[in-house]
């Protein structure tokens, strides 16, 4: 260990200055840097850009080199989205539909009739309102063009417990009806998408 | 230049008492533990966290949950804060992996916080923390580096601010007829209003949504607000921040966002302080 080591390890400088007062006085222009950092990389990140699909032609040229330079210069911080699961964009109720989805969640009693367990704005009996209505689980349900990375994987799951729940019944199905929304009102369509059934016994 | 960078400097070198803050880390805690509790309540963890057959999860984070319960627990009391603020942070990032369809935006945000929460001092009132080191005869000074909060006061102002400047529809503006509300407030997976009730008051929604407008592009305008003191503004403000957010937890369906955005409230409250450091040979912070 050399003397100036030892020097730094007791809290003095080479020079006799106290090494804590000086980081002391250092840190504050060390913070105001590093948040303007932070401040500037958040509002890159944040820019209002439409998504590539929904990019009007007349916009794309400017809208893609615009999003070619966020990318360049967010690139120090970009580990941050996949590892941290945080950004700066907040697309909070961006552009609400004239059309939604319904849930209907059904199981299919022995004469082959199949009958509601559970349905967005109707059928209860069962208690499954709960469990679907909840704000975590109904993210999977929540139906926009084409269904959430787990509606599949929920559909096979809820199926699974209607039937573990039923033993009378031979099978369970979850699907989703279109629902028209104007000035009137909500109008169910009729229309059913995203069938998911299960038979009894059939893995 | 100089002259700025030194006042850019001075800002962010405030001091100010720990209230909002502590009371932040104390609110946001709690609200998710509510949350994530009610799960386990209605036993749904394996379900949502394991994956298939047991649950629809695309990984498995069982685990995580019971980290995430206990961070929070810890961050409510303000026990081993910074710690559990990491714990919040760290866990619900492997349980959005594991259920990516189950985020909110206000699981991003709340990340967001508890990482600013962890370099803060909110710990200093209110906490276990606190107790314990004025038991050990080394007590917490109650006034705290206030960059925290000004930093967690530019995100709330721009999550609005950024929500307003990325709606894509018309219907939120005068050539849509400012219809956005009605139609958000029709879906009946996010509303438990009846329809009819909605085109009762259809008109009541029109200026709903004309004022959720201004409330969302006037974020700004609250900074200057607070920054110049202009006492009406600053509670006109904070009145349509208020009835916005009371009027999506009375009317919607969505979880827990509106009650995350109510328990950041405290560092929107607290006044801006001009106090300089008291002490600058402090632990830096």
């Amino acid at each position: 260990m050399t003397a100036d080591d030892r020097d730094v390890r007791d809290g003095m400088a080479a020079d006799g200055r106290d090494v804590g007062a000086a980081v002391a006085t250092r840190w504050p222009h060390v913070r105001a840097a590093l948040i303007a950092l932070a401040i500037a990389f958040a509002l890159i990140d944040g820019l209002p850009l439409p998504p590539p699909a929904d990019t009007p032609a007349w916009e794309r040229g400017f809208v893609d080199d615009v999003r070619a330079v966020q990318r360049v210069a967010l690139w120090p911080v970009a580990w941050m989205h996949p590892r941290l699961r945080i950004a700066q964009r907040w697309a909070l109720y961006q552009a609400p539909s004239d059309h939604v989805w319904r849930v209907w969640l059904e199981a299919r009693l022995p004469d082959g009739r199949w009958n509601v367990v559970y349905r967005t704005d109707g059928a209860d009996d069962d208690g499954y309102g709960a469990i679907l209505e909840h704000g975590r689980v109904r993210g999977p349900l929540d139906i926009r063009d084409t269904p959430p990375e787990q509606y599949a994987l929920l559909a096979d799951w809820i199926t699974a417990r209607v039937l573990a729940d039923m033993p009378h019944v031979t099978a369970a199905r979850l699907r989703m009806e279109r629902v028209q929304l104007d000035t009137d009102g909500a109008h169910p369509s009729g229309q059913f998408a995203f069938v998911h059934v299960r038979e009894r016994g059939v893995p | 230049m100089k002259r700025l960078w030194n006042a850019w400097i001075a800002l962010w070198d405030r001091r100010e008492p720990a209230t909002a803050l502590a009371l932040v880390r104390i609110l946001l805690a709690s609200v998710l533990l509510i949350d994530y509790l009610w799960l386990a309540k209605l036993g749904m963890v394996h379900a949502l966290y394991a994956p298939p057959p047991t649950g629809f999860a695309v990984a498995d984070a069982v685990v995580w949950y019971g980290v995430l319960i206990a961070s929070l627990a810890c961050a409510a009391i303000g026990a081993a804060t910074p710690l559990a603020c990491i714990g919040v942070v760290v866990a619900t990032v492997q349980l959005s992996a594991a259920a990516p369809d189950s985020e909110a935006g206000s699981d991003v945000l709340a990340r967001i916080v508890f990482l600013i929460l962890a370099l803060s001092r909110c710990n200093a009132r209110w906490s276990v923390d606190a107790w314990v080191m004025r038991r050990l005869g080394r007590p917490l000074s109650p006034d705290v580096p206030a960059w925290p909060r000004y930093l967690l006061l530019l995100q709330l102002v721009w999550v609005y601010f950024s929500a307003a400047t990325n709606k894509s529809s018309a219907a939120w503006g005068p050539h849509g007829g400012f219809t956005a509300l009605a139609t958000t407030l029709l879906d009946p997976q996010a509303t438990w209003l009846s329809p009819n009730l909605v085109v009762l008051l259809y008109p009541l929604t029109r200026v709903a949504t004309a004022l959720t407008m201004v409330f969302e592009l006037s974020a700004p305008l609250y900074m200057v607000a607070l920054w110049r003191d202009w006492r009406r503004v600053r509670i006109a403000w904070l009145a349509l921040f208020f009835a916005f957010e009371l009027g999506i937890a009375t009317t919607m369906t969505i979880g827990s966002f509106p009650f995350v955005m109510l328990a950041l409230s405290p560092v929107l409250i607290q006044r801006l302080n001009t106090r300089a450091p008291a002490n600058r040979a402090s632990s830096p912070s």
